[in-house]
Parts: structure tokens; C-alpha cells; sequence
């Protein structure tokens, strides 16, 4: 025996929304009115709201845990916008220009590196006679003293030249003396022959015999004596040779290696240091 | 707690936005879970997946109750495990192991005060036992519909939303379900309090 008879599925249907309050006025109306009459549907109404009220009796369960959201359960690593420092675009742009300026310098420094190799053929042969000329002896002297110094090369050789020649310009003995006594070929030392000119001609002599000690500057030497005697003979030297028509002569610098590639500049050299501190720093920073 | 404020927050990509409302409806979530799936591992991870799912998904909320949009979210999240266990009939067992563990295991002690006494402790874990027992035999569907209504007083539109389902067929859920509760309650009479046995005075 069931203490609640069973009813028609749509009535259970029409009951359970009565009890919810679901049903519309007139459903409600209806359905109330077929309850006072029929035993069976209250008891039936009963055992529907029973078992409502056991369930609305269950207790409510505490969460074991609190369930909120951690960034790396919901991948919001690439949600987050990611702080980029404010320093990473600036160093873009140096990095960039850092690398430009390296590259025209070194296409600035090897092209002109091969405008020296194509210029070279033309001053090549000028350079070889010049420096077959360099081991001077006596008999070249007369070659030697053609060849008028380039205002580089007499400006390098005046200052060596003109101490020594403007105390000889005081000395009016000297210049006989230096010129009546034959220079030794060998190049001996001409502390002998000013020794013969006089004990205050000595002295100078002496300095000039120093500067003359070494073969290839004698011939110099002598032509610096032959043609600087005074102060205004000098300043025609200068003038003349002002005037004359200037022959590429060898310079430490001139000097073309074309076997070895142009080295680096202080300024490639800079850029290229500058280069690389920005990148090193560009990745510090976007690890960061 | 301004809680259309909080829903676009949380469209915009606040997760804090989002976790005052988690806060402010774990407590439901959990407990139609836990009532679904009937013990309380299974149902924290539904309640979790629900949560994760609902603030990837919160851009395609649409408006109306956030309650009953959360509730559609775990009770699919509660389905989807349900079918797995179905496939996997071990890990079904292994959660009817932990469920004999107890009711203290599953955090219904939390809600016993200091106060209460061991007998009204043990009433109260008795009636939520034979509850429990008597919605575990409801299908699923029926189990989630009558929880819903019931349990966290959600009403029948609400539940038709989270089940995507219509009304008619949340109303016939409901009450087919009320009724073999009452059959299922009407069996188990000696496991009841004396106040939730037929016959006796109702409280």
C-alpha cells in the first residue's frame, strides 16, 4: 500500500508547477478548484510537496576551497599587457643607426681603399725610382741634389736642417772650410775636417758632421751646405723649391699595403662598439 | 557588489573583476556540483573547470542571470564528467568509494556548530545521506533540474536557460523527479529524522 496514490503524469506536472507557482491564474484557478473535491489529488499534492521541502532541507555544503581564478589557470599570460620598457624603441633606433653608420663606414673606407689600389699603377713608378734613389752614395749626389724636396719633405727635413744651418750662417769660416775639405766617401765623421777649420768653427762643424754621418743624407747634407751658406740663400731654397714642380715622393702614410685590407677606423671601431652595446642592452632588457 | 560593473570588468580581461564573482557564487556552484556528481572531489573539480570556463567564455554572456549562466556552465561541466565515468566505469567506483567515506569528508562538517550535539549531528547527516541517496538513483537530467529548482531556488526559466532545454521539458523534469523522490523517501522512512518521516508532525 502506497500512503500517495500515483496520478496521471500531467496532473503530477500540473502539481508540481502549483507548487513553484508557476502555473498561470487560470491553471491556478482550475487546479484549486478540482483540489477540493478530489482527495486523491491533495494527497497526491502532499507527497509532491514533501518531497520539495526534504530537498529544500538539505543543508548547504561550505566549498572546501575558495575557487577563484589564478592568471596561469586561464593562460593570461599573453592577456596581461606585458609592461615593455619604455627604452626598448629608442634602443631600436640607435641599434638601427649604429649599424648604418658602421656599414657606410666601412664601404666609405674600402672603397677608398680601391681608389688608392687603381691610383697607385701611376705613382707606382715615381715611388720605385724614389726609393732605388735611397741608398745615396757620393757619385748619386748630383742625381740626389736635382730632386727639389716637396714642401712636405722640406718641411720635414727644415727643422733638422736649419739649426744646424743658421749657426753655420754666423760662421763665415765654416763654409770655406766645410767646402775646401773633400767629404770623405765613406762618410766618416766630419769632426776632423771642422777640427781643421778652427776651434770655433769646430763646434759647428761638429753638429754638421752629425746630421751628414749617415750615407743617405750626405748628399743632402752637402747640398744644404752648398745652397743654405746664409739665411737669404735659404729662403731662395725654400722659394725655388716652392716653385718647382712638386714629384710624388714616398710618405710613411702614402705607402699603400694592397695585400692587406684597409684597417678600421677610430670611428668604425665606435660605431661597431656602439652596435653591440645596444643589442647586448636590447636583450637585457626585453628579458627583463 | 555592482555586479554589472564586475561581468564587464571581467569581459575586458579583470581577472580580480571575475574572482569577486567567483566569491560571491562559489557557494551555489559548489553545492549544485556536489549534488550532482554526489561527493565533493569530483565536485570541486567541476566547480573549478565551470569557473575557468565561464571567464573564457565570459564575452559570449549576454545579459540576464549570471546566476542561472553560471549554473548552465557547471551543470555541463558536472555532465561532461558524468559521460566520462560512464566510459570509465572504474573511476565511477573509486568516486563511490570516497563517498563512503563520509559525510565529514566531503565538508558537511563545516556547517555543524559548536554548539549542535552529536545527535543533531548525526539526524542532520542522516537526512543528507538518504537525500543524497535518493538523487543519486534520479537520471541525470532530472537530478540537475530538481537541484536547481529546490536547492539553490532557481526558477524555471532560469533552469531552462542552464539546461538549454524548454520550459515544458524542465517542468515534467521536475516533477517526475519530485515524485520518485517521494517513492525513494517513502522507502527509506527509518533513515529519516522523526520530523522528515510521514506521519509524523512536520516542522
Amino acid at each position: 500500500m502506497t500512503l500517495f496514490p500515483t496520478s496521471h503524469d500531467r496532473d503530477t506536472e500540473l502539481l508540481s508547477a502549483y507548487l513553484d507557482n508557476q502555473l498561470s491564474p487560470a491553471e491556478r484557478a482550475k487546479l484549486e478548484r478540482r483540489l477540493e473535491t478530489d482527495s486523491q489529488l491533495r494527497a497526491a499534492l502532499d507527497g509532491l510537496r514533501y518531497a520539495k521541502t526534504t530537498l529544500g532541507a538539505l543543508p548547504t555544503v561550505k566549498p572546501p576551497r575558495n575557487f577563484t581564478l589564478t592568471p596561469a589557470m586561464v593562460g593570461q599570460t599573453t592577456r596581461t599587457p606585458r609592461r615593455v620598457s619604455p627604452l626598448i624603441p629608442a634602443l631600436n633606433w640607435a641599434t638601427a643607426l649604429a649599424a648604418i653608420v658602421l656599414a657606410v663606414l666601412v664601404v666609405t673606407e674600402r672603397s677608398g681603399g680601391l681608389r688608392l689600389e687603381t691610383a697607385q699603377p701611376a705613382a707606382a713608378p715615381e715611388v720605385a725610382v724614389a726609393q732605388e734613389s735611397l741608398p745615396v752614395t757620393e757619385e748619386d749626389g748630383a742625381a740626389l741634389k736635382s730632386l727639389t724636396p716637396t714642401p712636405e719633405a722640406e718641411s720635414l727635413a727644415a727643422p733638422a736642417l736649419e739649426p744646424s744651418a743658421e749657426p753655420l750662417a754666423g760662421e763665415s769660416g765654416v763654409g770655406a772650410g766645410a767646402g775646401g775639405a773633400p767629404i770623405p766617401p765613406s762618410g766618416e765623421p766630419l769632426t776632423g775636417v771642422g777640427g781643421g777649420a778652427g776651434g770655433a768653427g769646430g763646434d759647428a762643424s761638429e753638429g754638421v758632421g752629425i746630421t751628414a754621418a749617415t750615407p743617405d743624407v750626405l748628399g743632402y747634407a752637402a747640398d744644404a751646405n752648398a745652397i743654405t751658406p746664409t739665411a737669404d740663400e735659404s729662403l731662395r731654397v725654400r722659394n725655388a723649391a716652392e716653385t718647382a714642380t712638386p714629384i710624388p715622393t714616398p710618405t710613411p702614410t702614402q705607402t699603400p699595403t694592397p695585400t692587406q685590407p684597409p684597417p678600421l677606423l677610430f670611428a668604425e671601431l665606435v660605431a661597431l662598439a656602439l652596435l653591440i652595446i645596444f643589442i647586448v642592452m636590447g636583450l637585457i632588457l626585453r628579458r627583463l | 557588489m555592482d555586479e554589472p560593473a564586475l561581468i564587464r570588468e571581467a569581459q575586458r580581461g579583470d581577472l580580480d573583476s571575475f574572482n569577486r564573482l567567483v566569491l560571491e557564487y562559489q557557494s551555489p556552484v559548489y553545492n549544485v556540483a556536489y549534488r550532482i556528481m554526489g561527493e565533493a572531489d569530483s565536485a570541486s573539480d567541476a566547480t573549478q573547470e565551470a569557473f575557468i570556463s565561464a571567464y573564457k567564455n565570459i564575452g559570449g554572456y549576454r545579459g540576464g542571470s549570471f546566476k542561472g549562466w553560471l549554473m548552465r556552465i557547471v551543470t555541463n561541466a558536472c555532465y561532461d564528467e558524468l559521460r566520462r565515468r560512464k566510459r570509465r566505469p572504474a573511476a565511477s567506483l573509486e568516486a563511490l568509494a570516497v563517498v563512503d567515506t563520509g559525510p565529514d569528508a566531503d565538508g558537511e562538517a563545516s556547517l555543524v556548530s559548536e554548539a549542535e550535539s552529536p545527535e543533531s549531528h548525526a539526524e542532520r547527516s542522516e537526512l543528507a545521506d538518504t537525500i543524497q541517496h535518493c538523487l543519486d538513483t534520479l537520471p541525470d537530467d532530472q537530478r540537475t533540474a530538481v537541484v536547481m529548482c529546490d536547492v539553490q531556488g532557481l526558477d524555471y526559466g532560469e533552469i531552462a536557460a542552464a539546461m538549454r532545454t524548454a520550459l515544458g521539458t524542465v517542468k515534467s523534469r521536475i516533477a517526475r523527479a519530485r515524485l520518485k523522490l517521494r517513492d525513494c523517501l517513502q522507502s527509506a522512512q527509518e533513515l529519516l529524522p522523526a520530523a522528515f518521516r510521514l506521519g509524523e508532525e512536520r516542522p
